[in-house]
């Protein structure tokens, strides 16, 4: 076997990590379909019953914020794995 | 780029108290905020009580009948009681979240800020269910089924971060894809008014959205546990 130096194992976590990140993104997916659905039907329901466009707004937004937790978590992962750099502190550099 | 979940330290105060940028940010926008609340609350100090209002006593009624509309169709007429909190947090979340505007980091960019916020709320919330009797409310997470204790407690604790962090990233994210912006039309000084339809979707818009997210999440939550 061949002897791993610090700085290359330090490349390879941060490797890791951008790849990481980018993975981590892919949660975006969930909440991108689900916003647009509650957004169709949103539209819908305001086409039906227009005089009750401020409520159906309203209760689609919540919606949406709720169904959004997903991505944010998604992103947050990302952000950690690119500006945090958690997994460089296992190495003990 | 510099991205921090904290913000940079600008000094230390005795060498215990670190100061950081969003401190800073926060201390001009409380200030701001406090002005502004100054003036418009002497507005109506010696106003004349039948005559319409005028000027800038319009801009003050204006916030305060949204407010009160907000609480009273999201929770009902008898929790007015709820107005000045809900006010309170509308009024800075929305100062905060447009201070991106006027070129400084928003303070909401911060996750302390942000979890300092949902904090509150969560206090709020579960101060609101206790309300009801102890017992109530710890067989209020044995609902409807007591193999369902853990994921009861789970999403109760689930509730801050999720609102904190929506916030968080929310800000944060629009505050990075408007400094990678500024980076790249750097180099292309001509296109620089570009940014501003950018500015519109991430600060006015988004911004807005999130104040309005954050503050009915509130209303619902604590409703909910009436």
């Amino acid at each position: 076997m061949f002897e791993i130096g610090p700085l290359f194992a330090k490349a390879l976590v941060l490797t890791g990590s951008a790849i990481g990140a980018g993975l981590a993104l892919f949660p975006g997916v969930g909440p991108g379909i689900g916003q647009g659905y509650a957004a169709g039907k949103g539209a819908e329901a305001v086409a039906r019953q227009p005089e009750s466009q401020d409520v159906i707004v309203r209760t689609m937004l919540l919606g949406q914020a709720v169904a959004e937790t997903t991505g944010i978590y998604g992103l947050f992962i990302a952000l950690a794995l690119l500006f945090f750099n958690p997994l460089i502190g296992y190495l003990g550099l | 780029m510099d991205v921090n979940i904290s913000g940079k330290v600008v000094f230390t105060l005795f060498n215990t108290i670190v100061v950081t940028d969003t401190v800073v940010n926060t201390w001009w926008i409380m200030g701001f905020i406090t002005v502004l609340a100054y003036f418009g609350g002497r507005l109506f100090k010696n106003r004349p009580v039948n005559q319409p209002p005028a000027g800038a006593e319009n801009v003050a009624e204006a916030i305060y009948s949204l407010t009160e509309g907000l609480v009273v169709s999201n929770m009902g007429e008898e929790n007015k009681k709820y107005i000045p909190y809900i006010g309170t947090l509308m009024i800075f979340l929305a100062v905060t979240n447009l201070s991106g505007l006027v070129g400084i980091k928003p303070p909401t960019s911060d996750l302390h800020t942000t979890g300092a916020l949902a904090i509150l709320t969560f206090i709020l919330i579960q101060g609101t269910a206790l309300k009801g009797g102890l017992w109530n409310y710890l067989k209020g997470f044995a609902q409807p089924l007591w193999p369902l204790l853990p994921i009861n407690l789970i999403g109760e604790v689930a509730t801050p971060f999720s609102l904190a962090f929506r916030l968080f990233g929310n800000i944060l994210s629009g505050y990075m894809i408007m400094g990678i912006f500024y980076g790249a039309l750097v180099k292309i000084w001509y296109l620089f008014f570009i940014a501003q339809p950018f500015h519109m979707y991430f600060d006015l818009f988004s911004g807005l959205i999130q104040t309005f997210i954050f503050i009915s999440l509130t209303m619902v939550y604590i409703r909910s546990k009436q």
